[in-house]
This record gives C-alpha cells, structure tokens and sequence, in this order.
C-alpha cells in the first residue's frame, strides 16, 4: 500500500488533496497508463502503473518522475503533483519506515520532517528538521504534537505543551461514523423565541460540539470562542443530530477562537424547552 | 479591534475584540456601498422572513440576496446596502479588502444600523 500518500498531515500536499478527475485509461505494452487531469492548475499527469496498482512513472508535459517502494508497499521514493508549480510533479520526497511499516521521515531537499508514534501506533509528534547546505548543520524548525480522542486525531498543537491549537480535525465527529452527535447552538433571546416558534433549527445553522465549551465558561468566554456578537449568545441548546447532517463549513473547520464548527445539512426539529442560558450572561 | 487602512495609513479603532462570526451570532448583514455603515438584522426578523422564508441570510442565492436588498431603504449617505460588498475606512471611505476573514464574518466600523429596531424597511 502507498502509506505515505494517506498522510495528510504531511507538509506536503498529497494526491488525496487535489481535485483530480480521473480521464481515460488505456493499455499500453503491458502496463496501464492513466492519464488523470488535474483541475485545480489545468495539466495532464500520465501515469504508468505496475501489476500490484503501483505508480512507476508520473508525468506531466514537463517533469516526469519514477516512484519507487520497498518490499512491503511502501512508497521509498515519490512525487506528488503540486497546484500551480511549473512542471506539474514536484517536489520529489523520499520516505523511510520503521518495523511497523509507519511513516518514519520524509524528506524533501534539506528539509526532513520525522514522525514520532506511541505504543499504540498513533502519530503523537512531528518535527521538521531544516539541513543548512553550507554548513551541514541541522536545525530543528518545527514541532507539531498531535492529540488523540481515542483512535482519532483530534488536534495538531503548535508546540509541545502549547495551549494553541493550529488545526484541529473537524472529521471527528463524522469520523465516528454513523450514529448522532450532540452538538450546540447559541442565540440571543430573539433568535430562542424565533426557532422555538418554528420548532427547528433551521438548514445552514453553525453549530459546534458542547465539549468545545468549557463548562464554567461565561458569556464572555464563549463570546470569544465562538467570535459571538456582544450580547448574542446568552440563550443554548444542546440537540443530537444524525452525524451525516453535519458539514464542514466553506471558511474552515474552526472559529478563530479554536472551536470546532459545523453546519447543519438539513433542518432539525428541537425542543423549546430545553434552552439553556450560560453563567454570566448578558441580559436579553 | 485596531484596523489599519492602506489607502490612508490611518488606523481605525473598533469596540469589538474580534470579527464577529455572523453565523454563530445568528446576524445578517449588509454593507453600504458607498460609506463605511453597515445594517444588521435578525435572521427570524419577520420583515426579512416574509420575503425569504425560512433561509439564514449566508444560505441566499443571488436572486434572494438581491429581494432583501431592494427591500432596504437606502444610506444616509446615499449608498445601497448589498451583500458581499467590502466594509469602508471610516476616515478615507476606501474599501478593507483585508479586514474580514470571510463572507461570514463582520466588522462594525462605522455607523450601525439595526434593522431588528429601526425602520429601514420599504
């Protein structure tokens, strides 16, 4: 299998990243070649691929590169197409693996980034490794740890024990898979009296997970975290919704206070009675 | 919130902390095109439902948005008020093309009209 190309925490982006259409595919002296447009910078990448499914050749009109793997299936040397870079494949990355067949290092020219797992195969850590190419001094440029719900990957940290959270993982609760999630509206007295006389939340509504919020947090807090409007979230709800009625909104997957966010696909019935106010709210 | 404009190099100073984050504060909001106000209104405002429905102003098509808009009584200044058009310096009234992170959020720089209490509708 092509580990490296599962990781998308990688620095480098990864084809799952590309908006890529699969074209044609055709028979070529034995081997399969696919000829996969890439939307996103409007190029054709053909790609020659093995008896086990493996790239051998990518190219595009201007570079061409030769992916290589070890014994098990790991990719030991390859390319990833990058949007807008002249030349279509670039950069090339080498990968190393350990015993367990996870993701050792990949490096890219002189800059290495090196992942650290824990006893249960999770990638708790990755350092990024800068090689000075005059002086042959290697600089450690960046630390990003990982925090875990669970199996699933919840937060990458800007540094060891950094409260500051860069990326957090917003498939978490459509990770979970089928089932409901709990997840929380805020509004304003007028907008508690609008849903409960309609009785729904409406499609489109912003939501985040109660866990988001810590649970002494004051209006003021929660203002903050979720970038409320003065005033505007001193009324609650807390409602389960299908998992698969939730999206990840268009400007990200956080509100600039750190909080997971969501919309809703579709409308979602609700319960009047059960709004809740926070400590310390504003009047209204 | 200090909001710095590159067309004047004057800086502006705002009460607010932040962008407002227009969906989690359940607020629509339309900018004049011409000066640095912005209107605000209530998504269950009746006077905006009766002419959308049941939409959140940031799920509108074009031809909606364009309903609420002439719905709106013109500025002060003369201007319209439009979705998705760029908030003003309140000194120089040129456009912030940098100042909101995305469509979905507002900055109130310059006057405030409430839609929810005043009477801006037509």
């Amino acid at each position: 299998m092509n580990r490296a190309a599962t990781y998308g925490a990688s620095p480098w982006p990864d084809e799952q990243a590309a908006p890529f259409t699969a074209g044609s595919f055709c028979s070529k002296a034995g081997l399969i070649v696919m000829v996969i447009y890439a939307a996103c910078c409007g190029m054709f990448f053909d790609r020659t691929i093995n008896d086990v499914n493996q790239y051998t050749q990518i190219a595009s009109p201007t570079a061409q590169i030769a992916p290589t793997y070890d014994a098990d299936g790991n990719t030991l040397l390859g390319s990833t197409p990058v949007p807008g870079v002249s030349g279509g494949v670039s950069p090339t990355v080498s990968y190393s693996y350990d015993k367990e067949n996870l993701l050792k290092t990949a490096t890219v020219g002189n800059t290495k980034e090196e992942s650290l797992y824990d006893g249960l195969s999770r990638r708790v850590e990755t350092r990024t490794y800068n090689r000075e190419p005059s002086t042959g001094i290697v600089t450690l440029t960046h630390t990003a740890p990982f925090v875990y719900d669970g199996w699933l990957q919840a937060q990458e940290l800007d540094s060891v024990g950094s409260p500051m959270a860069l990326k957090q993982f917003a498939a978490l609760p459509a990770a979970r898979g089928g089932g409901m999630t709990t997840v929380r509206s805020y509004t304003n007295a007028a907008g508690r009296e609008g849903i409960s006389s309609s009785g729904a939340m409406r499609a489109d509504s912003w939501v985040t997970l109660p866990s988001e919020i810590p649970s002494r947090a004051g209006h003021l807090q929660i203002e903050k975290i979720l970038e409320i409007q003065s005033g505007r979230g001193s009324h609650y709800l807390d409602f389960q919704v299908p998992t698969s009625n939730l999206r990840v909104p268009a400007n990200g997957t956080t509100t600039s206070g750190g909080a997971l966010q969501f919309q809703l696909n579709n409308p979602v019935f609700i319960n009047p009675n059960t709004f809740r106010r926070p400590p310390g709210r504003p009047g209204g | 919130m200090k909001i710095f404009c590159s067309a004047c190099g004057q800086t502006s100073v705002v009460p607010q902390d932040h962008p407002f984050h227009a969906g989690f504060s359940s607020r629509g909001f339309l900018y004049c095109d011409s000066s640095s106000a912005i209107l605000e209104f209530d998504p269950y405002n009746p006077r905006y439902t009766a002419i959308v429905g049941d939409k959140h102003p940031w799920s509108l098509n074009s031809n909606e948005k364009e309903s609420v808009e002439n719905a709106l009584k013109p500025c002060d200044t003369g201007g319209k008020f439009r979705f998705g058009v760029l908030p003003r310096c309140p000194i120089c009234n040129e456009t912030l093309p940098d100042l909101l992170p995305d469509e979905f959020h507002f900055v109130e720089i310059g006057k405030v009209i409430d839609a929810d209490k005043e009477d801006v509708w037509l």
